[in-house]
């Protein structure tokens, strides 16, 4: 599905990722921890394609193809979806617009049929149950006076309408309470499927309890330097960082 | 090209001699061609010109529009689609009966052409004309008020709803081979407790220099509402040089809303003076430059009793070339306690040649007040696009979407529903990938 090999990324010529290597095979959810500035969001913006970060060295591929070379809009045609750590709030573009929009771009991307105005809410309606959504926040601008929590759940809620099959999803988990957390966990999990693949960035283990990691990986100062089973989320919110070995010059 | 020596010493004097001299108007013209002629065209060096040079304009050979007609089909396109309206059409400043369908009006309501209304009442039309703004002030109100022959006359009785909108076309013959004018001109009066709503769509028939001069008057009583929109869509090489005067009573509503969209210089003299007290003016702009147009939105707000409102909100879009001027004056007599005053110019700057010049003037002289302004100037949030366009939205589109939006602010609240949801189809047209949001 995602093949991240030897990635560094700098911005402004600072290097934040010194060379990451990733395989995220379909069906599987993967989860990376780290220290705060160690660049996980970072990866997240590299891999959505924003333009500020400039990869200097390595690949990406994504179904067998060059993500890189993609815009970002073709990135999300094409099935990847990156859930914002902060959602950008955006005044005056109503968000029932931009997401039948969005929805549609995907669609025809895909080969589909465009959804008319009540297929769509339609389709809105029953995602926006499963997370259980307040639709009156959709006649509202994009993100624009939502709390943290309605973002990062609004995050998911475009995320089931996009029905993307590389999800990143960037500290989805901050800024939910304990039963919203509850809730976008089970959101996640019914979407988990054999061609489905989940990059999970978090800094809690409790997340992994309800969004269970196949592979939990360890970036810090811009590579992964552990990697191990669920039991290592376990083990970092233990012992910290302090306890994970730093490789020597290891590049792969 | 030269101009022939007459009108090289009185300008428009040709002109000006072949108009009716036994109108009821005669007098009053006169003395607004003399006016005209003493004060000259504007120049840089007055304030109120300061940033918009008529020397290129003024340099061709202009003269007064001739009588002219027009096919249905070209005011089709201008036409508000769905909806009810008291349609009257102006060919080059003339009343064209053929284009125009009024329809019926309440009892007591007149929708009709000024040269009626002279011959029926002329005194309480005369009394009105040029009584919301100083005239005298300026070289273009006053030739406008020279050439006055005829023009739209709306007059809504006390007590009397204006249910159906009037629509007025305002059309521009153009001429490849002469600089053509005309001196649009409107009178709305709406008595005490009454309400109307008045569009002006103004526009040409094609992209010859010309210049257009509407002059339009509100005259709203004590506790009236009135709406007016004026959108601009003119000839590319038309300069459009409109002023609007306001007055109001006690108690009532003047909501105001100009859209430049086309034209080469588009500006706007406005004058709203609150002569009651409990009353709220809503004076709101949206101004696209493309290309090297020209906007200048010269607004004055005269607070001049106690507990009025006051909005201004002005929004431009400028890309390419284009330049943009606000000046915004707010007046608050001495008498005007507890005034509420806000003017805001937001701009948004599409391209690194365009520029924008925003001047507010306060001058107040009551102690008691809440005036505030702000002016902003940005570019595309590129945040809000990476954001879009991860979500599989175009670069163009979600530029188009982010543009919408922010000229989508003013047309939104737009009290009429068809002129509306029009505006709205001309804004996303005119965007790449518009139609996406459709
Ligand atoms: N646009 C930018 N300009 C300058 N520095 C940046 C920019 N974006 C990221 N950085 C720097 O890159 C480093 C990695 O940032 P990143 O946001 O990827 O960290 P993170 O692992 O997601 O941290 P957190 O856990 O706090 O979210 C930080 O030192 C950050 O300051
Ligand atoms: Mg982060």
């Amino acid at each position: 599905m995602l093949s991240i090999k030897n990635l560094h990324a700098s911005v402004e010529d600072t290097p934040i990722l010194k060379g990451i290597n990733l395989e995220i095979p379909a069906g599987e959810v993967h989860s990376i921890m780290g220290p705060n500035g160690s660049g996980k969001s970072t990866l997240a913006r590299v891999l959505a394609g924003e333009e500020s970060y400039e990869v200097t060295d390595g690949s990406v591929t994504f179904n067998g193809v060059d993500l890189l070379d993609m815009d970002p809009d073709v990135r999300a045609r094409e099935g990847l979806f990156m859930a914002f750590q902060y959602p950008v709030e955006i005044p005056g573009v109503s968000t029932k617009y931009f997401l039948r929009a969005a929805v549609n771009a995907v669609r025809e991307h895909r080969g589909l049929d465009e959804l008319d105005a009540y297929e769509f809410l339609k389709e809105v309606k029953e995602k926006a149950e499963v997370l259980d959504l307040d639709t009156s926040l959709l006649d509202r601008s994009v993100n624009e006076g939502f709390s943290g929590g309605e973002k990062k759940r609004a995050e998911i809620f475009q995320m089931a309408m996009l029905d993307p099959s590389m999800c990143v999803l960037d500290e989805t988990d901050s800024g939910l309470d304990i039963d919203a957390l509850k809730i976008v966990s089970d959101g996640v999990n019914a979407l988990r499927n054999e061609k489905r693949s989940f990059l999970v960035i978090t800094h809690y283990q409790r997340l992994l309890n309800y969004i269970v990691p196949d592979r939990v990986h360890v970036l810090m100062d811009g590579q992964i330097v552990e990697s191990g089973d669920r039991d290592l989320g376990m083990k970092l919110e233990e012992q910290g960082y302090a306890g994970v070995e730093h490789p020597c010059g290891a590049d792969a | 090209m030269s101009s022939t020596t007459m009108s090289d010493a009185r300008p428009f004097q040709d002109d000006f001699d072949a108009l009716d001299a036994s109108s009821p108007l005669a007098d009053l013209r006169r003395e607004a061609l003399d006016r005209f002629h003493e004060l000259g065209w504007p120049t840089t060096r007055s304030e109120a010109w300061r940033y918009t040079n008529l020397r290129p304009l003024t340099a061709s050979d202009l003269a007064l529009a001739p009588e002219a007609t027009v096919d249905a089909s070209v005011i089709e396109p201008y036409l508000i689609e769905d909806a009810q309206v008291h349609r009257i059409v102006f060919v080059n400043g003339r009343f064209d009966d053929g284009l125009s369908d009024i329809g019926s009006l309440p009892a007591g309501v007149t929708v009709g052409h000024l040269a009626d209304a002279l011959k029926g009442n002329a005194d309480a039309v005369m009394s009105h004309l040029g009584s919301t703004f100083d005239w005298k002030a300026d070289a273009l109100d006053a030739l406008n008020m020279a050439f006055i022959e005829d023009g739209l006359y709306i007059h809504v009785p006390a007590n009397t709803q204006l249910e159906q909108p009037v629509h007025v076309l305002h059309v521009t013959v153009t001429d490849p081979a002469a600089a053509v004018v005309t001196h649009p001109r409107t009178l709305i009066v709406v008595e005490d407790g009454s309400r109307a709503t008045c569009i002006e769509s103004c526009f040409g028939t094609g992209d010859d220099t010309c210049l257009v001069n509407p002059v339009t008057e509100i005259i709203a009583g004590h506790g009236a509402h009135v709406d007016h929109y004026r959108e601009v869509r003119e000839g590319q090489e038309t300069w459009h040089l409109g002023t609007l005067g306001v007055t109001q009573g006690n108690d009532g509503q003047v909501n105001s809303c100009c859209l430049a969209l086309d034209g080469k210089v588009i500006r706007n003299a406005m004058t709203g003076t609150m002569e009651g007290t409990d009353a709220m003016a809503n004076f709101r702009g949206l101004a696209w430059g493309t290309a090297d147009r020209h906007i200048d939105n010269f607004l004055r707000v005269n607070h001049m009793k106690p507990d009025c409102n006051s909005r201004e909100y002005f929004k431009y879009i400028l890309d390419d070339a284009s330049t943009a001027t606000f000046t915004g004056r707010i007046y608050v007599e001495q008498d005007a306690q507890k005034t509420d005053a806000v003017q805001t110019n937001r701009n948004l700057l599409l391209n690194e040649k365009a520029r924008v010049y925003t001047r507010p003037q306060l001058e107040i002289f009551a102690d008691d007040v809440k005036c505030t302004h702000g002016a902003t100037i940005g570019r595309l949030d590129e945040d809000a696009r990476f954001y879009l366009e991860a979500r599989g939205i175009g670069r163009e589109a979600a530029n188009s979407l982010l543009i919408f939006a922010f000229a989508n602010e003013v047309i939104e609240d737009i009290a009429f529903e068809a002129l509306r949801s029009r505006l709205e189809t001309i804004l996303l047209d005119r965007l790449p990938d518009g139609g996406m949001f459709r």
